[in-house]
């Protein structure tokens, strides 16, 4: 059977899919980065080779996420595509008629609006990660809770705490505050569900034509508390799809098989094999000029296969 | 005649707007004018350690100019510019950059004039003496120099007007034939068309602003600036009070934002602000409120962090925003 494989990689988590020609879900698999993407792709391939059943060929694949250009070069991908339209793509796979999509991941949240399955306007948090997943989950292993339970204790709040969110630092020292006049922790976990969903909606969603029907993905949307603050802060229903939480990936997997159907081309990934492979990255300064750019040399089994991070080019920069 | 006296005039700022003007007054006064580089990592390190962490970027960088520039010449030029339109102004900090420079960058020789049109004659003329006498120069010969500084900068913004960026512009003031583009890549012929917006220090900054006209070329955009609009045509999109701002530069961006989004021929509209801007986190809301606005529009943030990966995204995600209805159609 013919198969294609998405790998989104974020900063907090990298997923990994495999889908057949029917874009059917086959493999699904979400891991954390931990700050090492390499090392959590090679884990992945692995254990989706393991899993996928046999005689099935890999005929596309596709990456997305921050760092796409790095994990593109490390297998080859056939498209490296940036996560707006990677989430779109799925998005609109599963519900052809969406109109809103708000995607909260581990370091960067967004809103994209569509029209007939096109995006027509996006907006993307800059600079600050105030209210994304990472920020959740500190506050949850600060307070003690582990993340998979927050939503539920949210839900079980009686009464409204309300919490700073337009920074996370100050949430922080909000959240101690109403600790120590002795608020429930259910209701500061919930109050801090409806600073984020203020917060998103004083930044990214801020403007925005919101229309229905509105899904609601990323790893955020698995936070029951999450959700019902969006709900009720937007008094419309939300739609969560089944695979929320590795759409990026589903939809670099689409956006690569829609790319080979088109050029009928074969498909360039090196194969599972590569997570056997020696990646290693090195970096140094280069001194030709002021710029003093810092450049990553990625190799594999001692083979520089791609160059990044210089301003000039001459590195032979796959992303200009 | 001696050794002429050496002028820098830092590429920062309003360097992008009347480098033209000044280069050939100083010129005119046989003084020597040396610009700073193009703004590199080593000017934008020099000058966010220099500088207050409560000031944009642009301002930041211009003291990195100004370091880069200061054991190369007897004088620093940098003007108060409060006021070149009626009824408007820039923004405080920018109106203060000489004295802020003073107090970052030890030991400097500043050479300034206060523009402010409210008071355009009395303020420029004492001035331009005053300066006269510092230069050691006859005052009478100041009206002539300033008279064909005005010719020069005429010259220049016609061709701006004309659409011609910055770099490109300034080549043809001075004659030359092969005009050295801003960007690091040549314009595209066809493709989509992309209004670039904001503050033209920052977009014609190629390092500041990730280079972000050119990444626009190579991916096959054709670019057109808000430079290219004459403060005679912002104003006249502006016509309605409620549409104006009390900033100069902040009415150039509302204006472009209105102007090209009732183009016919524009595609999409990139607003490039710094990360700090106190002008611009309010122009933004003023754009979104003004109903002549209707194009594909996306707000890019920069700021002094290295990496260009965020940028690259966006730019990707909204050409492919643009690209795709056609291509589905097609």
């Amino acid at each position: 059977m013919k198969c294609h494989l998405g790998i989104d990689v974020g900063s907090v988590s990298t997923n990994i899919v495999v889908i057949d020609e029917a874009i059917r879900v086959v493999e699904s698999l979400y891991l954390r980065t931990h700050g090492d993407p390499l090392g959590s792709v090679r884990q992945g391939l692995e254990r989706t080779a393991g899993a996928l059943p046999p005689g099935n060929g890999v005929s596309s694949a596709g990456v997305t996420g921050s760092a796409r250009h790095l994990i593109g070069a490390m297998i080859d991908a056939d498209v490296v595509k940036n996560e707006i339209t990677a989430h779109a793509v799925a998005a609109a796979h599963f519900h052809p008629d969406v109109r809103t999509i708000m995607e909260i991941g581990g370091q960067d949240s967004k809103i994209i609006l569509l029209k007939g399955g096109i995006v027509t306007d996006f907006a993307m948090n800059n600079v600050c990660a105030a209210g994304t997943g990472s920020f959740l989950d500190q506050q949850a292993t600060r307070l003690g809770i582990p993340i998979e339970e927050f939503g539920r204790r949210a839900l079980d709040s009686k009464s409204e705490v309300r919490i700073a969110g337009r920074c996370t630092v100050f949430a922080e020292s909000d959240m101690v505050h109403k600790q120590q006049l002795g608020c429930a922790t259910d209701d500061i976990l919930r109050g801090l569900c409806d600073a984020l969903v203020r917060n998103y909606f004083s930044s990214v969603g801020k403007g925005k034509d919101i229309r229905e029907p509105i899904v609601f993905q990323g790893g955020v949307a698995a936070n029951a508390g999450i959700r019902k603050a969006f709900s009720d802060y937007l008094g419309r229903e939300i739609v969560i799809p089944g695979h929320f939480d590795v759409m990026g990936a589903i939809g670099a997997a689409i956006l690569a098989k829609e790319h080979i159907g088109r050029t009928n081309g074969t498909t360039r990934f090196k194969g599972f094999g590569i997570a056997r492979c020696d990646f290693k990255t090195t970096s140094l300064v280069c001194r030709d000029c002021p710029n003093a750019c810092e450049v990553v040399a990625f190799r594999q089994d001692g083979r520089v296969i791609a160059m990044f991070g210089d301003r000039c080019g001459k590195y032979n920069h796959p992303e200009r | 005649m001696g050794i002429p006296v050496r002028i820098g005039i830092p590429r920062a700022l309003f360097y992008y707007s009347y480098y033209p003007f000044w280069e050939t007054f100083f010129t005119e006064l046989d003084a020597k004018v040396v610009a700073s580089g193009r703004t590199n990592g080593k000017i934008l390190q020099d000058g966010l350690n220099s500088s207050s962490n409560e000031l944009c970027l642009p301002i930041k960088v211009l003291h990195g100019h100004i370091i880069d520039l200061k054991d190369r010449c007897e004088f620093v030029f940098l003007p108060y510019i409060i006021s070149t339109q009626k009824g408007s102004y820039y923004c405080p900090k920018l109106i203060a950059t000489p004295d802020i420079a003073k107090a970052v960058v030890p030991g400097l020789s500043l050479l300034s004039v206060d523009v402010d049109i409210e008071n355009f004659y009395r303020s420029l003329y004492s001035s331009l003496k005053e300066i006269a006498s510092k230069l050691r120069t006859n005052p009478v010969r100041i009206y002539a120099a300033y008279r064909m500084a005005m010719e020069r900068q005429r010259i220049f913004e016609g061709y701006v007007h004309g659409g011609a960026l910055f770099e490109d512009a300034l080549s043809m003031t001075r004659g030359k034939r092969k005009p050295e583009s801003a960007a690091s890549c040549p314009p595209a012929r066809d493709g989509p068309v992309i209004a670039v917006i904001g503050h033209t220090y920052l977009f014609n900054d190629a390092y500041i602003s990730f280079d972000l006209i050119g990444k626009l070329r190579k991916r096959g955009a054709r670019v057109v600036t808000s430079d290219a609009l004459s403060a005679g045509l912002i104003d006249k999109t502006l016509s309605a009070p409620e549409s104006r701002t009390h900033w100069s530069l902040g009415n150039r961006v509302i204006g472009a934002a209105v102007h090209f989004s009732r183009r016919k021929d524009v595609d999409g509209i990139i607003y490039i602000t710094p990360f700090g801007c106190a002008s611009d986190s309010l122009i933004k809301e003023y754009i979104d409120a003004n109903p002549g606005r209707g194009k594909p529009m996306l707000v890019l943030t920069v700021d002094e962090h290295s990496g260009d990966a965020g940028v690259v995204t966006r730019i990707e995600a909204f050409l492919e925003m643009i690209a795709r209805p056609a291509a589905r159609a097609g």
